[in-house]
């Protein structure tokens, strides 16, 4: 029983932050964003070194199982917390306003994708899922003193109580039918007795829900919609955290529990990851709001990611984590610039305002633009590694016309990149920017650090990414 | 094989950390960029050290990469970084670096944003390095791509900002070739089941289909960095926007990587399937030539003048690369470590030379009268350009010529006269600037200083010594 307590310490920590810091907002006189985010901090750590400590114990065999794949995503999210938490309290105390809320529902926030990606039970998905669903939803009421939300804010809260439902509805039709809420019963079941048109409907159903939490095309317009009026600390962390979850959990759903069915849902994949390649190019060509522009350019990543992870060979598998961890890895850099760019206290989202930005601020401009190419997959930067895996995986596979695709959209998106690079670097300056903390440029010095270290030796990290993700692989 | 002094991996991170040091290098106190501008020159005079070194240390006259050093990058797939060097990319190199010290001399006193172009320039070079001593084809498609984004940065920040179309135009052409390369680069690397060095490129069989996609990417990625029809669209329109002789320069560079690209991809002997392609770049090749150089001799622009005749001369070499003769590749190499002294030498006085028209607001007739220092370097250089014995320019593309009309004498025939047109054109502009009855006489005019002089004479000395014995500063080559 006290084995099965300590297990569970992961959670437990999370978990007792927030009425700490319930107790610390109603009772502490001097309380800033830096108090909330040393409590986060500190449940953080101690819940990632748990997560560690604990990588291969289950408190909850039957609803909840911890193996080094569910524990790599975990950190990875906890670490990408951790520096969204870092960043968020400089923006909090830059406008003097109050991060109680802010950081008690990220904390939740992080429990509820953790229990998805640990989740060996479609019931704890699917109340995973929605908590942390209406967890963003609270995250963007935070907003309200800044962006005009309230049409965004409910469009969002329909389609994410729709997709809940409709996850509801799938999990409990597989249940019917599996007589089981388990994983394994369920895969068993499936690949015994075969699937009929209802079956197919509910795994759709289950599996929309959660593209649309990964936010991919045509699934997309909410994230899109909520980076154009979130606030800077709600967009980072509604913008990453959610991804690696979702990416997370329709992996393990596809390779293990509904693998009888690929022949039905890889072509379906295919589609969904070629439309949101070139959505997300085109789209992103057109954008001039900057977080929207990152949006897009994100929904052109996960395509990438999607395309290079077919048929789910471990090739594959090991590319679009490579891709992914690179993806994010360059958006916590490119999150970063935009918590250095400021003029008169106010965060810059359009591009117009860093027009001529290299003049002023040129560390930080140079930076973004390594973190651009980056993202346009250019060589030698990270995602080039991710890039260079996922088009390999596609010629192994004869996909040839993804491959073409694939790099129609990587010349198209070039244009936003560009767009960017020339307005920082060649346009004149209308603007004066405010001095960015120290904090920000070690944030982007450990960025740095992370990318020359991926650069120069990828093996390293793609090696150690392999033997973590055994268990998912064949 | 692990070298235990990696000389090659070193002369890359020289200009690297160069780059590195004059991005946090401070200007100085009354606002001049002096410390930049000493940073940036010692890292390109410190990697001239090294490659002169390297020189010693190969067999010259050895065939094939030397001096291998290897380094595993990735298991999954497995791809090692491979690096080599032969006579011809180390004498490119070498000309390379030597004309960024003289680009730097046309750029001492520019105040605009002179730690941007420094910072660029060097991490171009960096870049360009790397691509020169690239060794298997994966390091050389890295390299291939990754010198684009400087000079997009150097044209954009540098070049006429309200002309960004170029620049849009220059990306385009060239990240479509860039793109092209990386597939068919996997392909290849797919098809080989595993890692593939650039001299393995000869003894490659595939099948028909794949050779027919593999060598159009290659031929389509290379052209694309050659001013040759439909490409030299964006050279022309890039160059024409260009008045900082550093960018022209770093601009007029980059068709040698297409230019290069040909003589490490082409094997020895050319499949049957590369016939049609070959006919049809000769045929493009000539006609462009032609039409360039007679447009260089109309256009009153010497700037454009300079960019024929650069133009030209790089289509000579791409056409005598493709006979695949060694003698020819040889020559070519020879050759073109004059050619780059030579062109970067021109730039940067005619920049001057229109630098202080505009500064004394005369015509520029009979200016170098005015300035017999700048007037002794800049008709050396022209003279040698247009081909007379003060370089190795002379002897060798006397051969490359000989042989070219011997392989095709109407591809000779028109070849042979666009030189001649662009020669006439380089000649026509120096007796222009040294005519004497048009002597403007003013006590204004600054001519350059001792110590450039002095330097450039030195260059001069190179180049005639160059023309003796092509590998003179090699011991006991």
């Amino acid at each position: 029983m006290l084995a099965k307590i300590i297990t569970l310490s992961p959670e437990f920590f999370l978990v007792f932050a927030l009425p700490l810091m319930g107790i610390i907002s109603r009772y502490r006189s001097s309380k800033t964003a830096k108090t909330f985010y040393s409590v986060s901090k500190v449940a953080l750590l101690f819940s990632m070194l748990a997560t560690i400590v604990f990588y291969n114990r289950s408190p909850m065999p039957d609803f909840i199982q911890n193996t080094t794949y569910s524990t790599l995503y975990k950190v990875f999210i906890d670490l990408l917390a951790f520096v969204t938490f870092f960043l968020s309290c400089k923006w909090f105390l830059n406008k003097n306003r109050s991060s109680a809320l802010y950081y008690a529902i990220g904390l939740s926030l992080i429990l509820c994708l953790n229990t998805m990606i640990s989740a060996v039970h479609l019931g704890v998905l699917v109340g995973a899922y929605f908590v942390a669903s209406l967890l963003q939803y609270f995250l963007l009421q935070l907003s309200a003193e800044d962006y005009e939300y309230e049409d965004a804010g409910k469009r969002y809260f329909l389609f994410m109580f729709l997709f809940s439902a409709l996850m509801l509805i799938g999990a409990m039709w597989v249940h019917a039918q599996a007589e089981s809420w388990n994983y394994n019963k369920i895969a068993i079941y499936y690949a015994k007795h075969g699937w009929n048109m209802k079956d197919i409907m509910a795994f759709a159903s289950i599996i929309l829900g959660l593209l649309f939490l990964l936010g991919i095309a045509p699934l997309h317009f909410c994230r899109i919609e909520l980076s154009g009026v979130s606030i800077l600390p709600v967009c980072m962390l509604c913008n990453l955290l959610p991804i690696v979850a979702a990416y997370a959990v329709i992996l393990k759903l596809l390779t293990d529990v509904f693998v009888s069915m690929q022949v039905i849902y890889l072509p379906f994949l295919q589609i969904i990851a070629i439309v949101s390649l070139l959505w997300g190019a085109i789209s992103a060509i057109k954008e001039d709001n900057l977080r929207r522009m990152f949006g897009y350019c994100g929904i052109y990543s996960l395509g990438f990611i999607i395309l290079g992870i077919l048929p789910f060979s471990n090739n594959g598998i090991t590319s679009s984590f490579v891709y992914l961890v690179s993806y994010l890895l360059t958006m916590w850099g490119i999150y970063t610039v935009f918590f250095a760019f400021k003029s008169n206290g106010e965060y810059l989202t359009s591009l117009s305002d860093i027009s001529g930005v290299f003049s002023q601020k040129p560390y930080a401009s140079v930076l973004l633009t390594v973190f651009i190419v980056s993202l346009a997959g250019s060589p030698p930067m990270l995602i080039f590694l991710g890039k260079l895996q996922a088009v390999d995986n596609m010629i192994i596979n004869h996909a040839y016309a993804e491959v073409i695709v694939a790099m129609f959209a990587s010349l198209l998106i070039l244009n936003a990149f560009f767009k960017i690079i020339r307005t920082m670097f060649f346009e004149i300056r209308t603007k004066n920017f405010d001095r960015a903390d120290r904090g920000i440029y070690f944030c982007l010095f450990l960025n740095i650090i992370f990318f020359l270290v991926g650069i120069l030796n990828p093996a390293l990290f793609i090696e150690r990414f392999e033997l973590l993700l055994k268990p998912i692989m064949r | 094989m692990l070298n235990t002094f990696s000389i090659l991996s070193l002369i890359i991170a020289i200009p690297f950390l160069g780059m590195l040091f004059t991005l946090f290098a401070k200007e100085s106190a009354d606002g001049t960029t002096r410390n930049v501008f000493s940073v940036a020159v010692f890292a390109v005079i410190a990697n001239i050290v090294m490659i002169l070194r390297i020189f010693m240390l190969m067999e010259v006259y050895k065939p094939g990469l030397q001096l291998v050093e290897t380094y595993n990058w990735m298991q999954n797939p497995n791809i090692d970084i491979v690096f080599g060097v032969d006579v011809l990319s180390l004498m490119l190199l070498l000309a390379i670096h030597i004309a960024f010290i003289i680009g730097f001399i046309g750029v001492r006193d520019n105040l605009v944003h002179q730690k941007s172009l420094m910072v660029w320039s060097l991490l171009f070079l960096s870049m360009i390095t790397g691509f020169f001593v690239a060794a298997d084809i994966f390091s050389f498609y890295i390299f291939f791509e990754a010198m684009l984004l400087p000079l997009f940065m150097l044209l954009g920040m540098f070049g006429d900002v309200k002309r960004q179309e170029y620049v849009n135009r220059f990306l385009f052409y060239n990240m479509v070739g860039a793109v092209i390369f990386f597939v068919a680069t996997v392909l290849l690397f797919n098809y080989q089941h595993g890692m593939l060095e650039l001299q393995q490129l000869n003894n490659m069989k595939l099948d028909s289909r794949l050779e027919y996609f593999i060598w159009a990417a290659i031929f389509i990625s290379l052209l694309s960095r050659i001013p040759v029809w439909p490409f030299h669209y964006w050279i022309a329109s890039v160059n024409s926007s260009i008045r900082n002789p550093m960018i022209f320069l770093i601009s007029m560079i980059l068709p040698l990587t297409g230019i290069y690209g040909f003589v490490r991809f082409l094997p020895k002997t050319l499949p049957a399937i590369l016939g049609n392609y070959i006919l049809i770049l000769q045929i493009v090749g000539v006609v462009t030539m032609l039409f360039i150089a007679l447009i260089g001799l109309i256009n009153k622009d010497r700037q454009y003048k300079i960019f024929a005749y650069v133009t030209v001369y790089y289509i000579m070499y791409m056409l005598g690369i493709l006979t695949r003769n060694e003698v020819i590749l040889l020559n070519i190499a020879f050759s073109f470590f004059s050619y780059l002294i030579i062109v970067a030498s021109m730039e940067v006085f005619s920049h001057y030379i229109a630098k202080e028209q505009n500064r004394l607001g005369v015509m520029d007739d009979g200016l170098l009268c005015t300035y017999p220092k700048i007037s002794i370097i800049y008709s050396f250089m022209t003279l040698a350009a247009v081909g007379l014995p003060l370089s190795s320019l002379f002897l060798n593309n006397f051969l490359i010529l000989s042989d070219l009309l011997a392989i095709n004498i109407k591809m000779g025939i028109i070849m042979l006269l666009s030189l001649v047109i662009v020669s006439s054109a380089l000649l026509k502009e120096l007796f222009r600037l040294r005519d004497s009855e048009k002597c403007v006489l003013t006590n204004n005019g600054e001519d350059i200083s001792r110590g450039i002089f002095c330097f450039m004479l030195f260059i001069c000395f190179v180049l005639l010594m160059s023309f003796i014995k092509p590998l003179w500063f090699v011991i006991g080559a």
